[in-house]
């Protein structure tokens, strides 16, 4: 649908990198993609983001643009005609950037140190991903009652953001060494959940929990030494 | 010319509080202001804020609107004009955006690990980090805005508002943190960035004075490494 060249650096398990996925998927915007080895950085991915050298970048038409809730929001700028991300009102708008920030302040901070924490710190990191959900769960129930996502009936800015890790809640409850509580205590996150795999744009780009969970383990062992 | 009641939930020396006040006094939007004590919250900001109980917090006809870029960015759209914030273009929105984000991820990063170092590897990291961060201000300002005082050209973006607060917390960073600022020699673009901010009526109505920051961040050092 565009004439324009739009390129994603990003590395397959990456959240923030997924969350750039669903935003073009969604919108249907056709895009090379070039995996990046972290431990190989391209030439382009550097030049691309000399100030965090990271994934994912969306280079349009030769523009580089860096940070995913960035991106997205550019992304939703560029191409609004289809599936708009972000609400018109400034409340609503406001509440859909509060709970995507959520996912990078609470959510990823607590599965990252799930994954690289050990002992006291590592039992804390489990509880407060736990947490995170929980407020999620209750989110869901006041922002949107009765309906499947943070958009009502179709995702928006904060379903982007936040969906990209439930392909990673395997992988952290295995290193957590938890299991999350069921549908019938976080009913609104369940349906959510299912809501979001049942989206066809959701499926072209996300990973297998299995695959992300292989990598989970891989990681956490890299911080515990285990074998 | 405010529609509807604004109330400012907030602490006086707070960058991220101070972002608030930078963006509706741009504007020109009345409000109310409340001084928060840090160590007695008010109820009101307890409800208002439930999820992070902090400071900023927009309260707008009675809905509160918290986290202080997600703030600005909800004033730029109820009163978009005077003084628009974020650019119309897509890419130099992201431009803005971006660099208002790195005041988070580095500058503010830096800048609290150096009040807080307990050792002096800390501090001497931390201090390397906020110099390193205030040079590629000064570089991205060199090649988004050439010849021109501010991010937003010749006059402030969201970018200037989010980064503009830092300022006032550098002679802290130097007190208690030892971080001595280069100069215009080295900085140019920085120095006339500073300079610029500084002279904008809107921003001097709320920004405290440096030396009262400067004790406080001394105050939080001191608590930091457990003293008196």
């Amino acid at each position: 649908m565009s004439k324009d060249s739009v390129k994603l650096l990003n590395f397959w398990p990456s959240m923030f990198g997924l969350r750039v996925h669903y935003a073009l998927d969604l919108k249907g915007v056709s895009y090379d993609y070039q995996e990046e080895n972290l431990f190989n950085k391209s030439k382009e991915l550097l030049e691309a983001n000399p100030i965090y050298t990271k994934i994912p970048v969306l280079i349009h038409n030769g523009k580089p643009i860096c940070e995913s809730l960035v991106i997205v929001d550019y992304i939703d700028s560029v191409w609004p005609g289809s599936h708009k991300l972000l609400p018109e009102d400034p409340y609503e708008k406001a509440v859909a950037r509060f709970w995507a920030d959520f996912g990078d302040r609470k959510l990823y901070d607590a599965g990252s140190r799930l994954i690289r924490a050990m002992g006291e710190e590592h039992k804390k990191a489990g509880e407060d991903f736990k947490w995170a959900l929980m407020k999620i769960d209750e989110a869901l129930g006041t922002i949107a009652p009765g309906k499947p996502f943070f958009g009502g009936d179709a995702m928006n800015f904060a379903d982007v953001a936040l969906a990209p890790f439930i392909c990673w809640f395997k992988g952290y409850q295995k290193v957590g060494g938890f299991v999350l509580p069921g549908p019938e205590e976080w009913p609104n996150l369940y349906k959510w959940v299912d809501a979001v795999n049942s989206v066809d744009a959701i499926k072209i780009s996300t990973p297998s929990d299995d695959k992300v969970t292989e990598s989970v383990e891989r990681y956490r062992k890299h911080f515990t030494g285990a074998a």
